[in-house]
This record gives structure tokens, sequence and C-alpha cells, in this order.
């Protein structure tokens, strides 16, 4: 059953990808303005004879389907082509950033899961003053844009109080870890709410179950109900959202590296799409793509492996 | 040289960073500056520095090769790296470089003597063979240098001795000695050149020059660094700081962050948005100097309304420049009377011949609704709606064409503002279907030479690819014409200024505002020259330690 999953996964995973490459570079095939004139200093009177020599090297010229079945061939072979304004190869581009991107995504995710599981599991447990509290609290966090976070973060806690570095990666991991906190923080803080209202919900949930009050009605410690009956029939809820977090977290990554600036896949997006430097797009868009299917797909066989009452045959 | 300022991608995310980041730190409308005190430079550096870590606003450099070089952050890098032939001093004159003199022994011909004591990084002795080399490689299409039109008039360029280099041209030409204090004038190892080919200049193939600071790395997205030059030729020159290290942050907000806590120690070009936080800060200080930036909007094909120079009139006319420079600039800007900054003639030989050429021309209007409501009337124009264009995102933009609105409003003309994204904006100057539906421009640039010919002429010939409304004034060509070839710079300046008595009258442009050069500095450091003829110095090299720690 698990192999029948996965291969319709993967299945789709391609077809996903296909249906996103053909929009991602019909999309910047059709607006309007030249790359080519970009690179052209800026300053000095214009030349067509450079534009043309520019043009030439690049294949801009070429048509749509010519140049998506040259951008195709090429990633079959495993070469994701050249971008145009940093005249390097994209897999070079790509896999300098990647590794500030990931870990900041994978903080990102810890400071949201943790905090956002326990503050819902008390919030639901307490109830009275605890729950109102944290309630209004995660829901104020949740209206707060990711940017406006991160103004507010950088000017508090690196310009005022000089306490983290306001922007910039770092490098090894202790400097990533200094640089990146205030950046993970900014961007955990809309999700944190999220995770921890689903978390209260889905404990409440359990709470009024019948299988909990059978529990309690045959004298089982309260201890033990919490973990065993309630805490773990929650888990597969709590895993799913904290899986379309993450995946979200992906997407929220563009906003940050630009405000903190961070060079990683998401800045070099933004910046690539300004530029319309198309094979950078491409390969961003197909790796977002990727990622966001592969989480989802872990997501369910982990909810299902959790939850026997969710089938693999229904989630796909 | 125009320079349209495209680079400044920002979106409208940007812009709501900005604004929240200015209110904690800014000061009142009060503290607003009337007339911000200018200065060429910055008090002299005592002590030697570890590191200097500097930031490039208008982002990544796409190429660091001199010849292909014609926009701000490239030119703000190269100028610390590659030694140009002749000098750009802090208040816009030519000073000699690496050629110490330079005579003409005839019209067609101009004779350069180098210095015989300059080596290249790789201590290389630096010969007449580098210097032909490294023009003469301008002239070649695969190189893609920006400069091909200023070797336009030349018809050879040789090596006369081992420090010698003699340039003949097909007709005189007065333009061609004032270019070699940029790019095209800066020398590169020739044998480096050869081995290096289309990669010369880039992250991998590197450069061979002469300058102050050797380029070390260039990390593509992070940083590009460079190191102290030890063995520079310029002893008055030899750099305090070790290392020097560039960032590309263009983001207004996260630049003000970087600055204020000190892990960015200065920049040029500080946006008019956060120079209110920056004014006030313990920091460093923000330096205000002269500039030969301007801004100006100009009409985008003859159909335009702008197109006729009764409308542009009136458009001056109701532009209230003062209320424009206090709040859009922040203080830090001046109203001209063309779209030419005074900067770039004012410290040459025939500075008083511009000067008086300058103060003839009619005097930047106070606003007069009711003559502009004439003017409109008798211009007549069909249409009612003017499109202006802008980079999508520039505040600085988006405020200025703000106010022309509202002066447009009160002689019936709409203004409709259209925010272009980068590659689009910059498509405008090469490709006229994208100046489809468009009626007017809103051009940031400045004259990177020190001589207001060449930027005249870029508007007015009707050769010119920027001379987009066909304007075609016979005497103003031949008079600009003369002047190029006028090898007496009195007698050139004199020829300018003819033509510019006449175009002022029927050239369809509106100036606006020449902004001065905003720097900021940290105060652990000085040194640096506050003028916008960094762009083309070896600013770098004049960094030191003020004995002051950090913030």
């Amino acid at each position: 059953m698990t192999g029948r999953f996965v291969a319709r996964r993967a299945t789709m995973l391609v077809v996903t990808a296909l249906v996103a490459s053909v929009a991602v570079y019909g999309a910047l095939f059709i607006a309007p303005g030249d790359p080519a004139t970009l690179l052209i200093g800026g300053g000095k009177p214009p030349s067509p004879r450079l534009l043309a020599e520019i043009h030439r090297q690049y294949h801009l010229d070429d048509p749509f389907l010519q140049g998506y079945w040259r951008w195709l061939s090429g990633m079959l072979h495993g070469d994701a082509g050249r971008s145009l304004t940093y005249q390097d190869s994209v897999t070079h581009l790509v896999t300098e950033r990647i590794g500030n991107t990931a870990f900041l995504v994978a903080y990102a995710a810890v400071l949201i899961i943790v905090p956002g599981v326990a503050l819902g599991t008390v919030a639901a447990l307490r109830g009275g003053f605890g729950d109102t509290l944290i309630t209004i609290v995660t829901t104020a966090l949740m209206a707060v844009p990711t940017f406006v976070m991160s103004v507010v973060l950088i000017w508090w806690l690196s310009v005022r109080w000089d306490w983290l570095p306001a922007y910039g990666a770092g490098t090894g991991f202790t400097g990533r870890l200094e640089h990146l906190t205030l950046p993970a923080l900014a961007l955990a803080t809309a999700w944190v709410a999220y995770v921890a209202q689903v978390t209260r919900s889905a404990v409440r949930a359990e709470l009024a179950s019948e299988h909990v009050e059978t529990a309690r009605a045959r004298g089982v410690p309260e201890r033990f109900v919490v973990r065993k009956h309630v805490l773990r029939n929650a888990a597969g809820p709590l895993f799913s959202v904290s899986g379309v977090a993450v995946a979200g977290l992906i997407a929220g990554c563009s906003i940050v590296e630009q405000a903190f600036g961070i060079n990683g896949i998401g800045a070099l997006l933004v910046q690539s799409a300004a530029k319309q430097d198309l094979a950078v797009v491409q390969a961003l868009a197909l790796i977002t793509v990727v990622v966001f299917v592969v989480v989802n797909t872990a997501v369910d066989v982990v909810t299902a492996a959790l939850d026997h009452r969710v089938s693999l045959e229904g989630a796909a | 040289m125009h320079a349209p300022r495209t680079a400044l991608a920002l979106t409208v995310l940007s812009a709501l960073l900005t604004l929240s980041a200015c209110s904690p730190g800014g000061g009142g409308t009060s503290s607003s500056p009337q007339s911000p005190k200018l200065t060429s430079t910055t008090p002299a550096a005592s002590g030697a520095l570890d590191e200097v870590t500097w930031n490039l606003p208008l982002g990544e450099p796409t190429t660091l090769d001199p010849a292909k070089v014609g926009d701000y952050s490239p030119s703000t890098v190269v100028s610390n790296l590659c030694d140009p032939l002749l000098r750009l001093k802090a208040d816009y004159s030519v000073a000699p470089g690496l050629a110490t003199s330079w005579k003409r022994p005839d019209p067609r011909t101009l004779v350069l003597e180098l210095r015989d004591d300059v080596t290249f990084w790789n201590g290389h002795p630096m010969t007449a063979k580098d210097v032909v080399a490294s023009l003469e490689r301008q002239r070649d299409p695969a190189t893609q240098s920006v400069n091909t039109q200023v070797l336009a008039t030349v018809s050879t360029i040789t090596a006369t001795g081992d420090h010698q280099v003699t340039v003949r041209f097909k007709s005189p030409d007065e333009l061609f000695l004032k270019y070699l204090v940029n790019g095209f004038g800066a020398v590169s190892e020739a044998a480096y050149l050869k081995q290096a080919g289309a990669g010369y200049g880039t992250a991998r193939g590197g450069l061979m020059c002469t300058g102050p600071f050797e380029l070390k790395s260039w990390k593509s997205g992070e940083s590009i660094t460079a190191v102290r030059n030890d063995g520079y030729w310029d002893t008055a020159l030899r750099p305090r700081a070790a290392e020097l290290t560039f960032r590309f942050i263009t983001d207004a907000s996260t630049l003000t962050s970087a600055l204020l806590s000190g892990q960015i120690d200065g920049s040029y070009e500080i946006p008019s948005t956060v120079a209110k936080a920056l004014r006030s800060a313990d920091a460093g200080t923000l330096y205000y100097g002269p500039s030969a930036q301007t801004v100006f909007v100009s009409p985008t094909g003859p159909a335009s309304p702008l197109a006729d120079p009764r409308i542009t009139r009136a458009l001056s006319l109701v532009l209230d420049r003062d209320a424009l420079v206090r709040n859009v600039f922040d203080g830090a800007a001046r109203k001209e009377k063309t779209f030419i900054p005074s900067l770039v003639w004012r410290t040459g030989e025939a500075s008083d011949v511009y000067a008086k050429g300058y103060d003839a021309l009619p005097a930047v209007p106070a606003t007069d609704v009711a003559a502009a409501r004439k003017l409109v009337a008798r211009a007549a124009p069909k249409k009612r709606t003017v499109t202006i264009a802008m980079g999508a995102g520039d505040q600085q933009s988006l405020q200025t064409l703000t106010f022309l609105q509202a002066g447009a409003k009160k002689i019936g003309l709409t203004v409709v503002i259209k925010q272009l994204q980068p590659t689009q904006m910059s498509g405008l100057f090469y490709d006229a279907s994208l100046r489809e539906g468009l009626d007017a421009t809103m051009a940031l640039g400045y004259v990177e030479i020190p001589d207001p010919l060449s930027y005249a002429e870029m508007f007015t010939s009707p050769a010119s690819p920027m001379n987009w409304t066909h304007y075609d004034n016979p005497e103003v060509t031949s008079l600009l014409t003369r002047a190029r070839a006028a090898l007496d710079p009195k007698k050139s300046a004199e020829l300018f200024t003819r033509a510019q008595a006449l175009y002022i009258e029927d050239l369809a442009i509106v100036p606006i505002a020449v902004p001065y050069e905003r720097m900021f500095l940290n105060k652990r450091l000085s040194g640096a020259p506050a003028s916008f003829a960094y762009i083309n110095m070896p600013w770098a090299a004049q960094l030191g330690a003020t004995g002051e720690g950090t913030s």
C-alpha cells in the first residue's frame, strides 16, 4: 500500500514540477522588459550591437518552445543553465546559498514546533486565565506580518540593545546561530500562533472524546490519560499542521532574507525575478515545488502511521 | 554620462520597512536642515585600520571589468582597484594619474607621458604596451565595452616609447582626454587581459590593475573583498585600511540598521528616506557633498504632450521646487537652471566662461499658475493625460512625481505615475516598443566626466539614441560639434554656452533638482571624500581610523 502511495506521489511530483516550470517560464517569457539591458552598465548611451551580442550569447531571442526545450533538456542532463546577471552556473549559485536557507528554515521550524505545541497543550489542559492569555497573545502575534516583525526585532534587539547582528548570515554553526536567530524568530512568530491554536483545539477535542471520558471513569490517573490518550491521539493533527507550517516557511523565506540581508535562495529568487533572470527563477521555483511536495508527502505518511483512522489511500 | 538609476529594484514592501524603521529614531520635521553644510572631504584620518565594511546600496555589480563599468556600484569598487590614466579630484577637477603629463603637438594628436615607477599587483611593471591594450580592447565588440563611442573619433593608439602613448584622431576631440578619468582610461595588464579573455572582471576571471587595493575575492551575493596594495606607487595614497569588504544591501531599512549598529562602516548614495534616521545618529556622521547627479523629467517620444516645450515649461512653472527639496530630498538638493549640474564645469580652466553662460540663462521660475495655464492653452494638447514612468519602489521618484502631479492638476493636466520593473525601466533606453503608452520618464542620472558637452549632445543630437523626441536644432548641433572639436577650453566652453542658451528655450526637459551626495561614515573612520567625485576616485585609500570606537 505504501509503495503504491509513494509511486503515485512521485508521479504527481513530476507532473506538478513540469506544470510549474511551464508556468514560470511562460510568465517570465511574456513579461515586458529585456534582462540584457540591465547588464549594460546602465550609464552609457545604448549600443544596439552590444545588446545583440548578449542576446546571441544567452539565446534570449529563442521562441518559447525552443527556449523551454533547451532548458528542459539541460535539466535532464543535470545542467540548470547559466545566470544572466551573475554570469555563473545556476547550480553553483544555488549550492552556495542553499545552506543558509536550510539552516534558517530548520531553526525557524524548531522555534515554531516546540513552543507552539507546548503553549497549545498548556492552554487546552489548564483552561481559565492561562488559556485566555495564550489565546489572546498568539492571535495577536498571528496578525503581525513577517516584515513588520523583522523591523521590530531588528530595531529592538539589534540597534537599540545591540544583542544580535542586524544583517547577514554568519559563517560556521555558531556564527549562523547568532546571525539567524532574529530572522528565524521573525519567520516563526506568525506560525507559532497557528500551531498553538491548532494544538489547543486538537487537545480539547481529545479531552472531550469518549475514550478519554471512559478512561477517566475507569479511574485511570489524569497524568496517564493526558499522555496515553489525549496527546497520542492529538499527535496526528499536530504533526500535520507543523508540516504545513514548515512548508509555509519556505515561501516566507524571501521576505525575511531580504529584510535581514541574508544571502539565501529566497533573496536570490526575489532579485532574479525582478531582473528576469530566467534560469535562476526556474531552478528555484522547481526546488520550492519539490520540497513542498516532499514535505507534504512525509507529513501524510507519518500522520497515517500515527493515526490508523487516516488511510494513505484516501490521503493521496 | 547618463546613468538612469534603475537598480533600486525594491518592492512596496521596502517602502513600508523604511517608514516603520525611520519613525522610532528619526527626528521630527523641525530638525530638517534647510540647507545642509556641503563638504567635499571629511576630516583627515590619523590611524591604521584592520578592516572596513562598505555598502553598495544599488546592489551587487554584474562585472568589475573597467571597460564595462558605468554605474554606481561597479564604479564605487573599481575606482579603488584600477587606476585610470588621469584622476578626478574631489572638486571635480582633473589631475595626473598613471599619465604624468600630456601634450597636443597638433590638433589631431595627443601624446601621453606615463609614470615609469608603477607596477601591477603581481609586481610586473606597467608600460605603454599595457595602456594600448587596455584602450584598444574597448574597440572590439567581443569586449562588450560601454565606451565604444569614445573611440569613434580615434584612428590609432600606439606605444611611441616604453612610457609614452600617442593617440591620433580622425577629427579633433576635446572630450577624449576627459574620458580618461573613468573606466575607459583604466589600465589593466596586457598579458593578464589576454589570458583572462571574456572572464576578465568576473568573480572567476579576476582583475590585474595597479590601484591602491587588490581584488582578493568575490563571493557572489555575499561580498567583494579587496586587500591593501603595499607597493602602491602613490605614497600619499597608500591605504590605511588593510582590508576592504563590500556588501550589497539594497533594502533601506536593513541598511539603516546595519549602519546604526556599526556592522557596516559606511555607504555612499544614502537614500533620502533614511537620511532623517541617520542624521541624528550617534554611530557616525551623515555628510553632504557636492554632486554631479541630476533629476529631471524627459518626454519619451515625439507624440508625448511633454514633447511640446510649452507644456514642459508650464509644468516647470507649477512645480513648487522649494517644497519639493524640503520634503522629498530632506533639504539636501538644490534647484538649478538646467539639467546639467554646475559641479561638472565649476573647477575647470574655463569655469568663468561656463559660469557667465549659466548666469545668463533664465532664472528657475517661481510658481505661476496663471502663466502656466496660458502656456497650456496655447499648446492646446489633444491629450490631457500624461503617463510618466519610474523605477518600481523608488521612493524618491514616487514622491517627486506626486509633487509634479499636484502641480499639473492646477493647469488641467492629469499625471499618471507608472512604476516599472527594473528590466522594463532599463529596456526603455534600448527598445522603442517599451516606450509605447508612456509620455515621459523620471530620470535620475549623473555626469561622470567634468564636461557638460557629452550630456548635452545626448539629448540634442539628432543622431543620439537618447533623443527620443527627434529634437533637431541645426544651430545647436553645429555649435556642440564645434565645441567638441575646439581644443582650447575657453573656446569650447564659449561654444557650449551659446548652444545651451538656444536649447534651453526649445528642448523639452523639466529640470527638477540637483541632489547632494549623501555619505554616512561610522565614527571610528574618517578621510573619505564626501563629494560625488568618489565615483571615479580611489576614495577608500583615504579612509583611516579616528581613534574612536564603534558604537
